[in-house]
């Protein structure tokens, strides 16, 4: 025989007695909607402006494939003409890193990670999504005492003119706290997270310095690989190339990796670069 | 209804001290852990908060708000690994003892486990929110048929459940 009305509230009432939910955090959450409702309105600002930028690439596009006789000049070659003007300056203390054309300002001392990353890095960071494998890897002893900060780069598959999540901290102690950024127009989104006591203030600074550099300027590409080992030279520089740049190559330790492996790049991974310019692989040559 | 004199925040302060115990209860009913469940409800009423004039305006605002509620339920379900992580592993230092409550929880989950994710809602909503049948339909954005039916063979379903068996049927 079936539960009647009353049966199944009562039911579910009783039920809903065993949860001990904490009590109502109405500071709070007032004070997270009002973040929202601001970061809403800069999204709006955020989304007009790599809008902007796009339809002006757009142009120059259209240029290049102006003439059928003369092929379109490489990008490397078309910007190198232009000038990109100053190098955009991150807060004293902190630099910017990104995806494309779109960066956040993180503190200096924040190590980033190119290579594959399992559990969570042990130094505050700066990652990919590529390598940073956290929430998928298995549960490393020690792990949780860390006191971490980082941010993790990837793309974003949010629709334009979709709004960005605001930071949230849970009450314990430490607070801990997170915070995704989707700039869907640049195809990028930055995962924040912290579990410092600052990490709420922190946080919102980063979340804040989400900036578009201006015309010229852009980041250098994450270039990944298959298994998520080292990419090799010819894996790198093909990368590079297509993406504008010009490549060159110094030797580099190859103690810990392999012969021909690229073990980094001047500058790294995510670090503002002039459209077009020189971005040098160091490539593992000697374990001596 | 707008309330003459009272202002967004004021309104909507006085909206979560009320609502926050059932939200939150209404989200563990509709499957999630107590942690994701705080979080869920607080997702969903700071989005309520960005278009709280919209909630004050409409016709039933629990239904507004419970809408608001599964749409970040279903999201967070569907969400890529970077965002928000609710999780029941926070780092040292907390203050409760939540082992009593995760038990208390499980049993909850066990009783409604062997309902379908459509037949859950609609119970949950029409047995502990107490939304009218047209109310769900609306919320659900389902025929109110859909509503009639999910709601008759998810009790009959709870009626057999074996957690009830063991002395929960009221």
């Amino acid at each position: 025989m079936s539960l009647t009305d009353d049966q199944a509230m009562l039911l579910l009432e009783r039920l809903a007695d065993r949860v001990h939910e904490r009590p109502a955090p109405v500071e709070s959450l007032l004070l997270t909607s009002r973040r929202r409702v601001r970061r809403r309105h800069r999204n709006t600002f955020l989304a007009c402006a790599v809008a902007a930028t796009v339809v002006v690439g757009g142009i120059g596009v259209i240029r290049w494939n102006d003439g059928p006789e003369s092929p379109p000049a490489p990008l490397a070659d078309a910007d190198r003409d232009a000038d990109p003007g100053e190098k955009p300056v991150p807060a004293p203390g902190t630099r910017y890193v990104g995806r494309g054309n779109v960066v956040v300002a993180v503190p200096q001392s924040w190590e980033t990670f190119t290579q594959s990353v399992c559990a969570r890095p042990r130094v505050d960071f700066v990652a990919f999504e590529q390598v940073y494998t956290g929430y998928r890897c298995p549960f490393i002893e020690g792990a949780r005492e860390l006191q971490l900060t980082g941010v993790t780069i990837g793309s974003t598959g949010y629709a334009p003119g979709k709004e960005s999540l605001g930071v949230s901290c849970r009450t314990s102690r430490p607070p801990q706290c997170g915070a995704s950024i989707h700039v869907p127009d640049g195809g990028v989104s930055f995962r924040l997270e912290g579990y410092a006591n600052e990490s709420p203030d922190l946080l919102e600074a980063v979340f804040e310095s989400v900036t578009i550099l201006p015309p010229g300027w852009t980041t250098v590409p994450y270039v990944e690989t298959e298994n998520r080992g080292l990419p090799t030279k010819r894996d790198v520089r093909a990368a590079l190339e297509a993406a504008g740049f010009q490549v060159d190559v110094e030797p580099a330790s190859a103690v810990g990796t392999y012969v021909g492996a690229v073990v980094g790049t001047v500058p790294a991974a995510g670090e503002v670069v002039a459209e077009g310019g020189t971005v040098t692989l160091r490539v593992a040559v000697s374990a001596y | 209804v707008r309330r003459p004199g009272i202002g967004k925040d004021e309104d909507f302060a006085a909206y979560v001290a009320a609502q926050w115990r059932r939200l939150v209860r209404s989200a563990v009913l509709l499957g999630c852990s107590l942690p994701e469940a705080e979080d869920l409800v607080q997702t969903a009423l700071e989005r309520c908060y960005v278009k709280w004039p919209q909630v004050q305006r409409a016709r039933h605002r629990d239904a507004y708000v419970a809408q608001v509620l599964l749409n970040c339920l279903r999201q967070s379900r569907r969400r890529r690994w970077w965002s928000e992580q609710p999780t029941a592993d926070l780092p040292e230092g907390i203050a409760p003892d939540v082992t009593g409550r995760v038990d208390d929880v499980d049993a909850v989950l066990r009783a409604l486990g062997s309902l379908s994710a459509g037949q859950r809602e609609v119970v949950v909503l029409r047995y502990y929110v107490h939304l009218t049948e047209t109310q769900i339909a609306e919320t659900l954005g389902i025929a109110p048929g859909t509503v009639k039916s999910r709601l008759a063979r998810g009790l009959a379903a709870l009626s057999v459940s074996t957690d009830l068996a063991e002395g929960q049927l009221p």
